[in-house]
């Protein structure tokens, strides 16, 4: 485990819909970001909704915490806060290490 | 039973569908938006999805939301009481109060926490299974209750029908009669009673024996039954092989006529006996206008002497007074 991992705990039950769940995110973040290019903003926010109705769901607070601010930042069409925001999920799901209980 | 789940976003639907499932509920049906959900549920035109007894609704769907599906789908009278739980990240005053009006029972914030799912899907369907289990018993009564009227219309008609003749037995008269006396008493009508009696009955039932007289009474009830012409014209059978009929609105000459007629449809049965005989009638009637000086009882004496006079002219012919 590296030293700045972030340890999830997660239900069992949910193991196998992690992976899955976390891939999606990564697809996510590529998405805002040709998003951000093209000044799609409406498409960042979508983004930003649907991963703050989701994440604490699965266990993840901080992606529902980053949502809400991508969105917020996406209505306000403040492309410096929806880059800092999606860099901030992007390291979050690199330091990731979930414990299955 | 189901649960539908109308929610666009694939990773709610997962972790949803897992929630509901550790919490037994095996059987989701999934709706990615509202057009989907109506095509589940036979809406428009369908048929109704009586499977679906719970209903989990995101308000932030693709095309038609949340709020307008919910209203549509509580407009159908099957779905009125089946319960939806709006799925919000939107709980403002505002949107709440809008999915409160469109029908919604409860609302549960994204992201879902498992004890929150758990603790709203538990008591809206509890609140339903005890609607249902009223519903169910509201029909058990109404069913109960046109029994028991059924069997109390039926209990009345047999406690008023003669069970030998199928007639009006003597107790219907009683009261017949008395209503129609104070009705032509309020109107100043007149009112007419015919007493009938069987001639010869018991030489009838000595030599045809007494299953033959019941066949005997039961043909001759049938003829004067159809010897009444108007709907207010009445026969009872009065005890033994005596009958009597009340004629409504009907004066002595009416009665005289009413009284032949029953005379000839008797004679037209033909009824033999006796080697040689035919079973007849006598029939005396009395009429009047009722005031406060007359009774029932003195009409029906009235009728009764000119039965008497008729019997003693020489049987099979019809007296009036």
């Amino acid at each position: 485990m590296a030293d700045d991992a972030i340890v999830i705990t997660i239900d069992n039950d949910l193991a196998d819909l992690i992976p899955g769940y976390l891939a999606n995110r990564r697809n996510d973040i590529d998405k805002m970001n040709s998003a951000i290019d093209a000044a799609d903003f409406e498409t960042v926010r979508v983004i930003g909704h649907q991963l703050k109705g989701s994440g604490g769901g699965y266990g993840f607070d901080f992606i529902t915490d980053a949502g809400a601010a991508v969105e917020q930042a996406a209505k306000n069409k403040d492309v410096n806060s929806i880059r800092r925001h999606i860099a901030a999920l992007g390291d979050y799901l690199n330091r990731l290490e979930i414990v299955y209980e | 039973m189901s649960i539908l789940l109308v929610e666009d976003s694939e990773d709610i639907v997962a972790i949803l569908n897992r929630h509901l499932e550790k919490m037994g509920y095996k059987n989701t049906l999934n709706a990615a938006s509202a057009e989907l959900a109506f095509g589940i549920l036979g809406m428009p035109g369908g048929n109704i999805n009586k499977e679906v007894e719970l209903i989990l609704m995101d308000i932030g769907l693709p095309g038609l939301d949340g709020i307008e599906a919910c209203r549509k789908i509580k407009s159908y009278q099957w779905y009125y009481d089946i319960p939806i739980i709006m799925v919000t990240a939107d709980s403002s005053v505002t949107t709440l109060e809008n999915a409160f009006k469109a029908g919604a029972i409860d609302y549960l914030t994204k992201p879902v926490k498992m004890i929150e799912l758990r603790a709203r899907v538990g008591s809206a369907l509890k609140l339903k299974h005890e609607m249902d289990r009223r519903k169910a018993r509201e029909v058990e009564l109404e069913a109960m209750t046109r029994q028991l009227k059924e069997a109390n219309r039926i209990l009345t008609n047999l406690s008023y029908i003669d069970a030998l003749t199928g007639v009006a037995n003597r107790r219907y008269f009683d009261d017949y009669f008395e209503q129609e006396w104070k009705k032509a008493f309020r109107d100043h009508t007149f009112i007419s009673v015919i007493m009938v009696d069987i001639d010869f009955f018991k030489m009838f039932n000595d030599t045809e024996g007494h299953s033959a007289g019941d066949e005997c009474l039961r043909r001759i009830a049938g003829a004067l039954s159809d010897s009444m012409r108007r709907p207010g014209d009445f026969i009872a059978r009065y005890g033994g092989e005596e009958f009597i009929s009340v004629l409504p609105d009907t004066s002595i000459d009416g009665a005289a006529i009413i009284g032949e007629t029953m005379r000839t449809n008797v004679c037209s049965l033909n009824i033999g006996f006796a080697n040689s005989k035919t079973v007849t009638v006598s029939i005396g009637a009395a009429a009047t206008i009722p005031d406060k000086t007359m009774t029932i009882k003195w009409l029906i004496s009235e009728a009764n002497r000119a039965l008497f006079t008729a019997k003693k002219s020489g049987k099979n012919q019809v007296k009036v007074f």
